[in-house]
């Protein structure tokens, strides 16, 4: 009895894997973070009295677009994810097969299903922040491909409906850029 | 995100975004938008602030033609 206890005891540690869902611990690991969006932005005017800082919405309308922003700080994912890392090592390191008095134990196909189930968690959080990284490049990318062809016809003046029309849409890249370019790859 | 870079490179080989490092991806979106600033509020901005300041004149006349037309309405009650 002793002995088959320890050799469960080998996987009470690896028991979220199959006690609990990939999808619901990951949204709740997320909802332990912060959203940036829901946060109130301000900032001190000239006067020394709080206003709000619209840099925030206008960096998040243009960099942020389909990034995931309510997310724990990034020690906690680098903590979750060195814990499931030293999950796997334990797996891998875990014998296939073990003798329990006259019996014989044949974990490999066990063992082979943890080893895919880590591996999916891992790649989760991994792939998560990896996804997020990747929209904010691609997003910067836009905005300066944007705003570099949005500044290179300007009107040379402003009498008639289509010069007036341009040089507004000329005005709204250099507010833009004003808005973003502080706020952007901190 | 350099630092999210720099954990996601110490938990896995990254692959590379557009046949670049992210790292130097990064760097030079970021000189990238550093030039497009500086392009778009010193000359671009130069060249259109006489276009603006007419605009801002003219909509101060419309403004004050207008005010001066809800007087004269005014001045019939």
């Amino acid at each position: 009895m002793d002995a088959t206890d320890q050799f469960l005891a080998t996987y009470s540690d690896k028991s979220f894997l199959w006690e609990k869902t990939l999808e619901e611990d990951f949204e709740a690991f997320l909802d332990t973070g912060v959203d940036p969006r829901e946060q109130k932005h301000v900032k001190i005017n000239e006067d020394g009295e709080e206003e709000e800082d619209e840099t925030f919405k206008w960096m998040s309308e243009k960099i942020l677009d389909g990034v995931k922003t309510k997310q724990p700080s990034l020690d906690s994912f680098h903590e979750k994810i060195t814990m499931l890392t030293g999950i796997k090592h334990e797996i891998n390191e875990m014998k296939s097969s073990i003798d329990i008095g006259w019996l014989r134990v044949n974990s490999t196909p066990l063992i082979k299903e943890l080893q895919n189930t880590i591996v999916l968690w891992i790649d989760t959080y991994i792939n998560f922040l990896l996804d997020n990284t990747v929209k904010q490049i691609k997003n910067i990318e836009n905005f300066i491909n944007e705003v570099t062809s949005g500044i290179t016809t300007l009107p040379k003046e402003a009498k008639t409906k289509q010069d007036k029309d341009l040089l507004m849409k000329v005005m709204g890249h250099l507010r833009d850029v004003k808005m973003i370019k502080d706020r952007t790859l901190d | 995100m350099k630092a999210t870079i720099d954990l996601l490179k110490k938990h896995r080989t990254m692959e590379l975004i557009d046949g670049e490092d992210f790292t130097v991806k990064l760097e030079n979106s970021k000189t990238a938008l550093v030039e497009i600033s500086e392009k778009a509020l010193g000359p671009v901005k130069e060249a259109i602030l006489p276009l603006q300041t007419q605009e801002a004149s003219n909509i101060k006349d419309r403004l004050r033609k207008f005010e001066i037309k809800v007087g004269e309405y005014r001045m019939k009650f």
